[in-house]
């Protein structure tokens, strides 16, 4: 394959020169054009397809709703990705997508085809490095983070695979959050002193005008880290939503908030220990301005969050443990956001009852669709259920929590073990329509084990355990008692060249009340609903997947789901379904 | 924003202040894996466009191992665009956003819905297939992404309507074949000017079109010195509205023969306005019985030696009432023209009728004294005559031209601009949308209208192959009076008076704006009770440019200027007194420096005053229309590599009328933009 390296002797005449311009954009260095390669493509391809059926009590005496269903969908998304100098890279994805047995009047929705990504990112003056256009952005966990919507940190294979399409189809890339805009970022090295400087600077839009009442919002972003020595790190965050008024004729309401928070890490090593002195601080300022109400709500807040760590080396066994305290009003909407909307409704057999209640989005429809995930910034809290955590359920940056969190861990690439524990003693800062306060207890953990590395087999064979238990307890007027359970279980085994076979298993318990809290546009608790479960959710899978090669596979599983609810057994039902995945990746 | 740009720049700076202490930074992971892992392969390079030299790879289909076939190769080229516009306005007419923001668009869509920058591709693509070595086939893409920040599929979406404008071409033995569908704008040209041309408008070299096709800044600069005006893409620029439909081009047939036949729908926006129901761009609609707005042509062509001849016709016909379908209003165009092409000169005519039918009850032009009588035009002429003579041939290289076109030819498709008001409905355009009707306008300089008689001429002169001057004028009188009104494009920042109120026409504070795409238009009334006379419209053109070196690196300045009057006087110059209902002028001085081939500097100055006379629109007071308005720019060409550029546009701008005191506005306006080609 020969590819033409196109140079252009009229630019090739002329010398790389820094333009300062000072007050329109500081430019620096432009680059001799070398043309590598100009274009390339990439691509993927999945054919997906469910059959479902849906029984038990929901649906005795029921006449309507769907029992029986299938639906599946092809895709192609076209990368083409031009990369005219080295130093510069446009990379576009172009969907096009199809529903199976979407035909006529159904096709105007069902069938399109869609611009999913571009973006162009370079080096200017090999200095800063951008990106523009769809952008995958994160800072800590307490200014710009994309949280897991819940914990399955050590699930079967089985599930991870489902997982990864929700992921890839809503931009779920790690803890990111997708957005529009431009993020730029350096690291400048130093000589003396000063190791080197890491800074970050990310400017998006987040909500358009619609020119009348809405305006703009806009994020903006940044940090600094003075590394000045492996073993002392310092770093500064900023991170701001806010309106741009004027885009909008007759604004109906201004919104700000503003985080600043400090970073710190020291590092003290010897032979075969490691200590981290680490932690991250700030306050946050909120302010809302809501015409209707002619009204200006203003709170200001702060958290911290201080951690140790001890390492032993050989053993690549780590020991933590934190305290953090995060204000009941700490207000941080880049890392409060929930990844999905808890409430929406389901896309498959989503009807019970004689087809008049919309059955909940369990903890399968959640691992599995993709139209249940959110992509947008919400300034308020979201409403959350808490089978799925209640103690942190806005992730780390969950206000009006305190308390101690103690962790082991070990991971090593080369073993073949990976495992983890963590224990979280939280309480709320400030009770809830009481003084009394919420008291919550986390127990965490799972492992990973390579059978094949450890036994040095040529096939793959791996197994997994997870659990989280939780426990929220109240005691006072209001009392709350409430505990969930989850367990994971998963195995893959390769018994012929590149086929596996998946099992999968994953049980949810939750038992007990709460109170969820009802908020207003400002973020203040106006009511509490009850909020009182007894249920079990199960989930028992056994699929095949045949690898072609990285990331391109076909799999079929069967899925049974098992819904109990003790106190209504209306919503107890059954769900079976047939699962299929053609991938192509190249 | 202020600290927002305080941040950035402080930003920037200290980056710029280290870069001596820099690492080299790795750019971020590709999508996807390297083509080593798929079944496409590349063989070999695009060949060079004839336009411009494209560098779209040709990849190979065939399974990875087998003999690549020397002609299935698909290529692709196009082009990523990126922009940002923003504006801040200090003053801005009521019921006008401050500020906007406006991303991958370039201009505001109107009604704030998404997915309506359909001008604007974020994305071109074009892919190229040559199956056999005498056969090819062309498909063209526009994406469009808005960058909401709400991730919907609404915002980027495929720009379907002018999707698939794809073209396929096959040469025989007995001639040459190309067959095209098309989204909207997709045949220009197919036929003659009068039935298929296109306008042309004013804009120079700082205007940063969205479709700007130079890769070069010596390219640009070098066309902007020979060329009047930077030339529209007919696909994105909606000057002409263009047919949703196929054409069949035929050409070198035996016997120096030529035809080409097109068949389609016509864009909503055109002649036929559909009304309470949204438009099919659909091809098989078009094609069925029930379509309501098709068209058809054809045109026969013969060489004659260099000489062509040809005739021409085109029916346009439609239901004005879609739902039952009984009203069908027809308008046919039946020319013949020709272009005779001599070593020092050459003749092009065009001569023709057309005739227009309808049986609405809407009455002609919407006036109450023939509501519900419906309206047949009777026999209209197209009449056009031109003279040129040739650079080389002659000192001063130049053309003449004599016009007539009657009131009722009304082609959306054509070079013809419709100024009598009707949108061949028979419907007086008051719909808020309907931005292709300009009553009784004032024309540019090349610029032909119906209901018009005019003569056009058209004079260069070059001095020492560096200093170019142009003289062009327009004169021309009604055929018949139809309106009390007089509709005066605004030269002056056209581009950014167009968001205020997108797409949008009776608007403005005063509800005399009438915006198009990148231009706006107002129109006044005239307040004769007698009107008995025929309006007399003039221009008069006069550019000037003057390409030097300074400091050793190439400029080149120029200077447009315009007179514009319409008066009940027919006078031999431009009449400029208090005769005139409208006078305008406008000035515009615009820079080019190339510092170096990459790295152009432009700016703008530009000038424009308005003034009525005391019989037209009038304050409460008695004071009629005095506007003025500026625009100062400034801006760069960074070409940072063949095929990439970055552009930055700052613009201050202003508009007030001393005695209409709601007719103001005021604000900057920055465009940046990156475009890459493949």
């Amino acid at each position: 394959m020969e590819i033409k390296n196109y140079t252009n002797k009229q630019f090739n005449k002329v010398k790389s020169t820094r333009l300062f311009i000072l007050g329109l954009m500081m430019v620096t260095g432009i680059v001799h054009a070398q043309f590598n390669k100009l274009i390339d493509y990439s691509g993927l391809f999945r054919m997906n397809g469910t059959y479902n059926r849906l029984g038990g009590e929901a649906l005795d005496n029921d006449s309507l709703s769907e029992r029986r269903s299938s639906n599946a969908y092809a895709l192609f998304d076209f990368g083409i990705n031009v990369s005219p100098y080295k130093e510069l890279k446009v990379s576009t994805i172009i969907r096009s997508r199809s529903v199976i047995g979407a035909s006529f009047s159904q096709q105007v929705g069902a069938n399109i085809m869609q611009f999913r990504q571009i973006r162009i990112e370079g080096n200017l003056g090999k200095v800063i490095k951008y990106q523009l256009g769809d952008i995958d952005v994160s800072m800590t966990k307490y200014t710009l983070y994309n949280s897991n919507e819940s914990y399955h940190d050590y699930e079967s294979d089985a599930f991870v695979m489902r997982r990864n399409i929700v992921a890839y189809e809503n931009f779920n890339i790690g803890n990111n959050w997708r957005m529009q805009g431009g993020q730029f970022e350096s690291n400048l090295l130093f000589r003396k002193y000063l190791d080197r400087v890491k800074a970050k600077a990310l400017l998006t839009r987040v909500k358009k005008s619609n020119l009348t009442n809405i305006p703009d919002r806009y994020v903006l972003g940044g940090s600094v880290t003075v590394v000045q020595s492996k073993y002392v790190q310092l770093g500064a965050n900023y991170i701001s939503v806010f309106d741009n008024v004027g885009t909008a004729v007759d604004t109906a309401y201004n919104y700000s908030n503003r985080l600043l928070t400090g970073e710190y890490k020291f590092t003290y090593e010897m032979d075969k220990l490691l200590f981290n002195l680490y932690g991250e601080m700030g306050p946050s300022y909120f302010k809302y301005f809501l015409k209707s109400q002619r009204k200006t709500e203003k709170f200001n807040d702060y958290f911290y969050d201080l951690g140790l760590s001890a390492t032993y080396k050989p053993a690549k066994l780590k020991l933590y443990g934190g305290y953090r305290n995060v204000g009941p009003l700490f207000s941080s909407p880049t890392a409060q956001t929930l990844r999905l909307y808890p409430y929406s409704t389901p896309t498959e057999v989503s009807k019970i009852q004689n087809a008049s209640t919309t059955r909940q989005a369990s903890i399968y429809d959640r691992m599995t669709q993709e139209g249940l995930y959110n992509q947008s910034i919400y300034v308020g809290l979201m409403q959350y259920l808490p089978i799925y955590g209640n103690a942190s359920p806005y992730g780390q940056a969950t206000p009006n929590r305190t308390g101690l969190t103690v962790g082991l861990s070990h991971s090593d690439s080369a073993s073949s073990l990976t495992l983890d524990a963590k224990v979280e003693m939280l309480s709320e800062v400030m009770g809830e329509g009481t003084n009394a306060l919420r008291e919550f207890k986390v127990y965490q953990g799972g492992l990973k084990l390579d059978l094949a590395k450890l036994a040095s087999l040529k096939k793959r064979l791996g197994i997994t355990f997870g659990m989280s238990n939780e426990q929220t307890t109240r005691s006072g007027p209001a009392p709350i008692d409430f505990k969930t359970n989850l367990i994971d279980v998963g195995l893959n085994y390769e018994f012929i060249n590149r086929l596996e076979v998946l099992l999968g298993a994953k049980y949810l318990q939750g038992k007990g009340n709460e109170l969820l809290a009802q908020r207003d546009l400002f973020n203040n608790i106006t009511a509490f609903n009850d909020y009182i479960i007894d249920s079990k959710q199960t989930i028992l899978t056994a699929g095949l997947r045949y690898r072609f090669f990285k990331d391109s596979y076909v799999s079929v599983q069967y899925n049974s789901f098992n819904n109990k609810d003790v106190i209504s057994s209306n919503n107890n039902y059954q769900w079976s379904q047939i699962w299929g995945n053609l991938t192509i990746k190249f | 924003m202020s600290f927002l740009r305080s941040i950035l720049i402080v930003t920037f700076s200290l980056w710029t202040y280290a870069a001596m202490a820099s690492d080299s930074l790795k750019l971020g992971a590709n999508n996807g894996a390297k083509l080593s892992n798929s079944r496409i392969q590349f063989v070999r390079n695009a060949e060079p466009d004839e336009n411009n030299s494209r560098l779209g790879l040709k990849i190979n289909l065939a399974k990875e191992g087998e003999e690549v076939p020397k002609n299935a190769v698909v290529s692709f080229s196009g082009s990523f665009r990126l922009s940002a516009d923003y504006r801040v306005m200090d003053k801005i007419y009521a019921g006008v956003a401050q500020k906007a923001l406006v991303l991958n668009g370039w201009v505001q869509p109107y009604n704030a819905l998404r997915n309506q920058n359909f001008a604007n591709p974020l994305l071109y693509l074009e892919s190229n297939i040559k199956p056999t070595s005498k056969t090819s086939i062309s498909i063209g893409y526009a994406f469009n992404h808005d960058f909401s920040g709400e991730n919907d599929s609404l915002t980027r979406a495929a720009n379907i309507w002018r999707l698939l404008m794809a073209s396929a071409q096959i040469e025989t033995k007995v001639g040459k074949f190309k067959i095209g569908t098309a989204g909207a704008s997709g045949f220009p040209n197919v036929l003659s000017p009068l039935t298929s041309g296109q306008n042309t408008f004013h804009f120079n070299s700082f205007f940063r079109l969205p479709w700007d096709w130079f890769k070069s800044n010596n390219d640009k600069v070098d066309y902007f010195y020979n060329n009047q005006s930077v030339a529209l893409d007919p696909r994105f620029s909606s000057t002409s509205a263009g047919v949703q439909g196929a054409v069949l081009e035929c050409s070198q047939l035996p016997y120096g023969l030529g035809a080409n036949f097109i068949v389609g729908k016509i864009n909503q926006t055109t002649g036929y306005l559909e009304i309470n129901d949204p438009p099919s761009q659909n091809l098989l609609r078009t094609l069925s019985k029930d379509a309501y707005t098709q068209t058809m042509g054809a045109r026969i062509s013969k060489m004659i030696k260099k000489h062509v001849i040809g005739v021409n016709g085109l029916l346009n016909s439609g239901f004005v009432n879609n739902y039952t379908k009984t009203l069908h209003s027809t308008q046919y165009f039946l020319t013949t023209n020709g272009t005779f092409y001599y070593p020092k000169m050459f003749v092009n005519f065009e001569a023709g009728i057309s005739e227009f039918t309808t049986p609405a009850p809407f009455g002609q032009w919407g006036k109450p004294e023939t509501f519900g009588q419906g309206y047949e035009s009777g026999i209209n002429q197209m009449l056009s005559l031109k003279v040129g003579f040739n650079k080389g041939a002659v000192k001063y290289p130049s053309f003449f031209q004599v016009y007539s076109i009657g009131k009722d030819v009304v082609n959306q498709n054509s070079s013809i601009i419709n100024t009598t008001g009707t949108n061949n409905t028979g419907i007086m355009p008051s719909y808020l949308y309907e931005v292709n009707v300009f009553r009784s306008c004032m024309l540019e300089a090349d610029q032909v209208a119906n209901n018009r008689t005019g003569f056009l001429f058209d004079i260069t002169r070059e001095f020492w192959k560096k200093f170019k001057i142009n003289l062009a004028g327009n004169y021309s009188q009604e055929i018949s009076n139809e309106w009390n009104m007089i509709t005066m494009q605004h030269m002056a920042n056209k581009y950014q008076r167009s968001q205020f109120g997108f797409y949008k026409t009776n608007t403005g504070p005063y509800g005399r704006i009438l915006n198009q795409f990148i231009r706006s238009y107002e129109t006044f009334k005239i307040t004769d009770k007698d009107s008995s006379y025929k309006k007399n419209y003039y221009v008069w053109d006069f550019t000037m440019k003057y390409k030097a070196k300074l400091f050793g690196k190439l400029i080149v300045l120029g200077s447009y200027t315009s007179f514009n009057s319409v008066s009940d006087k027919l006078w031999p110059v431009p009449v400029f007194t208090e005769q005139a209902f409208l006078r305008q002028v406008y000035e515009e001085i615009n820079m080019n420096y190339l510092i170096n081939p990459k790295f152009n500097l432009t700016a703008q100055l530009g000038y424009e005053k308005v003034l009525g006379n005391d019989r037209i629109d009038i304050t409460a007071d008695g004071k009629t229309v005095n506007q003025n308005g500026y625009s100062a720019g400034l801006g760069f060409d960074w070409v940072f590599s063949k095929n990439a550029g970055f552009y930055l546009r700052q613009v201050w701008f202003s508009h007030k009328d001393v005695n209409f005191v709601k007719d103001e506005f005021k604000g900057w306006n920055t465009l940046a933009e990156i475009k890459v080609f493949f």
